[in-house]
Formats: structure tokens, C-alpha cells, sequence
């Protein structure tokens, strides 16, 4: 019986993926008070090679921090997307379809979503990542909306009220979506 | 009660340096431990410190010798390159008996290798990296938490022990995020350096007929010098030979003699354990996820995680043998601390190793396998 959640939050270097993970674990950690670890790859180059972040949360001890059997796989990019089609068994492959050219036939669970599209109608694309953590915690139900939010505003402390309510809303967003998917998937 | 925390493995080194009483950090940072030094510029600063960015690694290792001379508890942080330049200097800390800590967090090399991918490549070096006869303590921290408690052993050792501790860690633990709590004052025992006493004319800083002689610092009426050549109990330059046999022998068995003291190890599922993994670090991470799976397949599978990496736990390796059927050691290199076991291994079972060396971690799945066929 599988006791802990697996999720791969992966695209290119300068895409905050570790941010969007690292928030997800913090939050599970000090919001929902379960262990939870972030790990990552990434290249030398600082921007545009494969990056992507491990995310695993548990009632019990974590030890291999990195994910063997995930649970849901997103991909902001083409070049994590060819990595992980294909290749993940019945986890569900989210990925984003402004960035991504899907298979035309893909096998496993599919579902994309225009999450750059949505984070420019919320005013800045930049907001990609919060969005994501958002699809990622209605979908998942790993964190509730209250710790990612006291995740968020803890890491943007010291920025302008404005920037804080657009990432919150950006989270909102995404929660909206990521629920309405675990809907259509029931 | 202490802070919990969720933070990156480099970070809370910061954290257990500062705890442990640190105030000095010198450095070039080099990734995987950048973190290291980004956060000490930061928190240093805070708490009365002093962060310096310095030209190269060679320089830093100088720097943290003048400090610690000086009195203060200093550390750096690279990763094998810069571990490469250290050498030299490190070598003047051994001779010199200068407490300081060193952290390597390991990538992928020889050489620049591949600068974001883990690997315990620096396992020997750590050991012998520098030139000549000589001991060293060596920790290998296998969590966030770890980062922050075994900070503070460094320290602890060194200044105890009057060496530089090399604090090894890897790409694996330095990036890793998860939980710590952050000990208060209160709850951690910090060694402190002893001021010499007694007449300043008589301080022989070199001088351990009756224990380590306690280290003063410049500026104190007790005056030491600080020599890598070979020196007397004052620290004067002296080549007779029965001063090299004798320098030579303490700067080995200060440590080797203290080695059960020193030893640290941590054991799991170990008491009916007929198949053992010896392992450290990030990789006794995939060895605990192995083990869990084993057991769970009803295979009596055990860890014994070293955590002091040097001076060896001769103790503790030879019981995980007495009791094994089977002993494998998984590590990101091509087999450096297996010889170690292997060397205790007067009962001639198999001492396997399972090895990574692409720059990957060791998945669970890689060690299992192993288990599995050592089960049959």
C-alpha cells in the first residue's frame, strides 16, 4: 500500500520549477505537518536544458528523495515532456499546451492545460510556476490552499502587496483547474 | 525547544556552523555548494561575523588558518576542485594542529567533471588528499538534519582535536530540502577552545607529553608560531629526527588513538540482519529505501550507515561483518570506502559493491537487486 504521493514537476532551467516544488514541500512540511522532501536536477547552464524537481510527501519517513513511481508528472516543456511520454506507466502526465506538441497517440493518461495562456489573462507570465503549484494542489490534494498560501506569502515576503495578491491568485487559479481535473478524472 | 525549519541541506550548514560558533567563513563558491556561501554572507553578518569572498580556494584555506590562529571558529565550503586547491593549505592546518572545518559537497568529477551531478568521488582525497603522514576526521551527512547537528560535531572534533574536520557531504544532501529543526543554545554541548594558563613564558603550544596543548591565539600573551615545517614544542624549526618520529606519530595518533570516540555510525534493522549495506551519505539514502523493501519482502536486510567516514569505525564494520552473510556497499564512485571493509573482512564472506559513477543517484531498485540475489 502506497503511503506516500510522487511528483515530478520538470521543463527547461528558468522555468521555477524547484521554486514551485520547494513551496509545495514546505508547505506540506511546516503547513501540514507531513514529511516531505524537494530534490533536483539540472544542468550547467543556468537556462533552457532539462531541469526538474522531485516532490515527495509521506506520513512516514522519506528516504530516496528522488521519484521512482510517480503519482502525476507535469511538463512545462518539450524537452521534459519527450523524456517522461510514454515512460511512466498509469501516472498522469499533465503538461503545458502552449509549450508542448503532445504524441499523437500517448500512451497513459494525458491531460494538457494552456498554463502560460492562463498566467498571461492573470496579468504576468511569470505567475507560471505559482499556476502550476496551484493545478498541482487541487489535483493532488497534497497541501490544502491555507499552507500554500502562508508558503507563498512567507517566500515573497518583503515584496509589494500587489505581487503577493497576484501570486495568491495565480494559486487560486491553478487550484481551480487542478480540482476540476480530479473531477473529470473520478 | 528548537525552530523548525524546512531548508536546503548547504543552508543549514550555515545554520549548525553558526550554532556551533563560527564566525568566519572564507571561500570561492563552486557549485554544488554556493548555497553555503550565499547564506553565510548573509547570516554571518548577522550574528557579529565575518563572510570573505576570497580569490581562489587556495586563499581561502590560508584565511581560515589566520582566523582560527586568531581565535575564531572558521569554515569554508567547496566542491573537488576547489577541495584540489585546499590541499596545500590544509596540510599547513594538520601540521600546525589549526582547527578549522572544511565542507565538500561532491559532484561528478576528476576535474571539473560534470559541476550539478553528485557523486562521493572525494572519498580518498578527503583522507589523503594532502601530502605526508597524517590523520583526519571525516563526516558524511545523510539529511537536512544532519547538515545542522554533525556541523556542530565538526566543530566539536575540531577544536577538541585540535585538526581540520572536512565535513563531507554530496550534490545529493547539499541540494536536498526537507525538514530540520534548528537547535537552541540550550540543547547543544559546544566544545570551546582552553586558553593556556600559567606563566606566558613557559607556553609551549606544541608540547602534548600531557594532553593536547591548548591552542592560544594571536594577540594573547601567549605567542605560538605556526609552522609547516617541521617543528619543536614551541613551534621553532627542528629537523632532528627523533622530533619528526615524534611529530609525526601525535599528528596520526592524537585522532587514531581517539578513533571509538570519534566513530560515529548509525544502525538499522541490523539486529537479525544477514544481508548488511555499509553505506554514507546520499547514497545510504538509497540504501535505507532498499532495505525498507527488503524487509518487506521478508529478507533480513540491515544498514550500517558510517557517518564518520575517517578515522574508520573498525568496531562497528567488523560486528556488521561477524553477523552478515553478505555485505554490500553501495557508493557514487568505483569502490573507495569498500576497501576498507574489505580489509576487515577476515571472514572472507562476499563484500559486493554496487557503484554509480553517470552523475545519477543510486535508485533503490539498483540495490535491491543486489539484495535479492544475495538473499537466494
Amino acid at each position: 500500500m502506497k503511503t506516500q504521493k510522487e511528483i515530478t514537476i520538470s521543463g527547461v532551467g528558468g522555468q521555477g520549477m524547484i521554486l514551485c516544488g520547494t513551496l509545495i514541500a514546505e508547505a506540506a512540511a511546516v503547513h501540514e505537518h507531513k514529511k516531505a522532501t524537494l530534490s533536483s536536477e539540472y544542468g550547467v547552464e543556468t537556462r533552457g536544458t532539462f531541469a526538474k524537481s522531485d516532490v515527495i510527501v509521506s506520513d512516514e519517513e522519506i528516504y530516496f528523495p528522488d521519484v521512482t513511481e510517480p503519482d502525476l508528472v507535469v511538463c512545462l516543456h518539450q524537452v521534459a515532456y519527450a523524456r517522461y511520454s510514454g515512460k511512466i506507466g498509469d501516472a498522469l502526465l499533465l503538461f503545458n499546451s502552449d509549450e508542448v506538441a503532445p504524441d499523437a497517440v500517448a500512451q497513459g493518461p494525458q491531460k494538457g492545460l494552456p498554463i502560460t495562456q492562463m498566467a498571461k489573462e492573470l496579468g504576468n507570465p511569470q505567475t507560471t510556476n505559482i499556476l502550476t503549484m496551484g493545478i498541482i494542489a487541487g489535483l493532488t490534494k497534497v497541501i490544502t490552499p491555507e499552507g500554500a498560501k502562508e508558503a507563498i506569502r512567507k517566500f515573497f515576503q518583503g515584496k509589494s502587496d500587489k505581487v503577493i495578491a497576484l501570486n495568491e491568485k495565480a494559486f487560486d487559479r491553478g487550484y481551480e483547474e487542478g480540482a476540476k481535473l480530479q473531477e473529470d478524472a473520478i | 525547544m528548537g525552530e523548525f525549519r524546512f531548508m536546503q541541506g548547504n543552508e543549514a550548514m550555515t545554520e549548525g556552523a553558526i550554532a556551533a560558533g563560527a564566525r568566519f567563513y572564507a571561500g570561492y563558491p563552486i557549485t554544488p555548494s554556493s548555497e553555503v556561501a550565499e547564506t553565510s554572507s548573509i547570516r554571518l553578518p548577522q550574528v557579529g561575523g565575518l563572510y570573505v569572498q576570497m580569490e581562489d580556494e587556495i586563499g581561502s584555506m590560508a584565511a581560515l588558518i589566520g582566523a582560527s590562529a586568531a581565535g575564531k571558529k572558521a569554515y569554508t565550503a567547496t566542491s573537488g576542485p576547489g577541495l584540489s586547491l585546499m590541499a596545500e593549505n590544509l596540510g599547513v592546518a594538520v601540521m600546525g594542529e589549526i582547527p578549522c572545518v572544511l565542507i565538500d559537497v561532491q559532484r561528478s568529477g576528476p576535474s571539473t567533471g560534470l559541476a550539478t551531478k553528485p557523486a562521493q568521488g572525494d572519498v580518498l582525497q578527503a583522507r589523503w588528499g594532502t601530502h605526508g603522514d597524517h590523520s583526519i576526521i571525516v563526516l558524511s551527512p545523510s539529511s537536512v538534519q544532519d547538515c545542522f547537528d554533525l556541523m556542530v560535531t565538526a566543530f566539536n572534533y575540531s577544536e577538541k582535536y585540535r585538526t581540520p574536520v572536512i565535513f563531507l557531504s554530496d550534490e545529493i544532501i547539499g541540494h536536498l530540502r526537507e525538514q530540520v529543526i534548528l537547535k537552541s543554545p540550550e540543547e547543544l554541548d559546544i566544545f570551546e577552545r582552553p586558553e593556556p594558563t600559567g606563566d606566558p613564558k613557559d607556553y609551549r603550544p606544541y608540547d602534548h607529553s600531557n594532553g593536547l596543548a591548548p591552542l592560544s591565539h594571536f594577540g594573547s600573551p601567549y605567542i605560538f608560531k605556526v609552522n609547516g615545517s617541521m617543528h619543536d614544542e614551541w613551534g621553532r624549526p627542528c629537523a632532528r629526527p627523533d622530533n619528526a618520529d615524534r611529530i609525526i606519530r601525535h599528528l596520526s595518533e592524537k585522532i587514531e588513538a581517539h578513533a571509538e570516540e570519534i566513530a560515529i555510525t548509525r544502525r538499522y534493522n541490523m539486529d537479525d540482519a544477514e544481508i548488511v549495506l555499509i553505506c554514507y551519505g546520499g547514497a545510504a539514502r538509497s540504501a535505507l529505501s532498499a532495505m525498507k523493501k527488503a524487509r518487506e519482502e521478508g529478507i533480513k536486510a540491515g544498514v550500517l550507515q558510517i557517518v564518520t567516514l575517517w578515522p574508520v569505525p573498525d568496531q562497528e564494520i567488523r560486528e556488521a561483518i561477524a553477523q552478515a552473510k553478505t555485505v554490500i556497499v553501495p557508493e557514487l564512485n568505483l569502490g573507495q570506502y569498500i576497501g576498507e571493509v574489505e580489509k576487515r573482512n577476515e571472514k572472507n564472506i562476499p563484500v559486493i559493491g554496487v557503484n554509480r559513477i553517470d552523475g545519477q543517484p543510486i535508485v533503490p531498485a539498483q540495490i535491491l537487486a543486489e539484495v535479492e540475489e544475495a538473499a537466494k
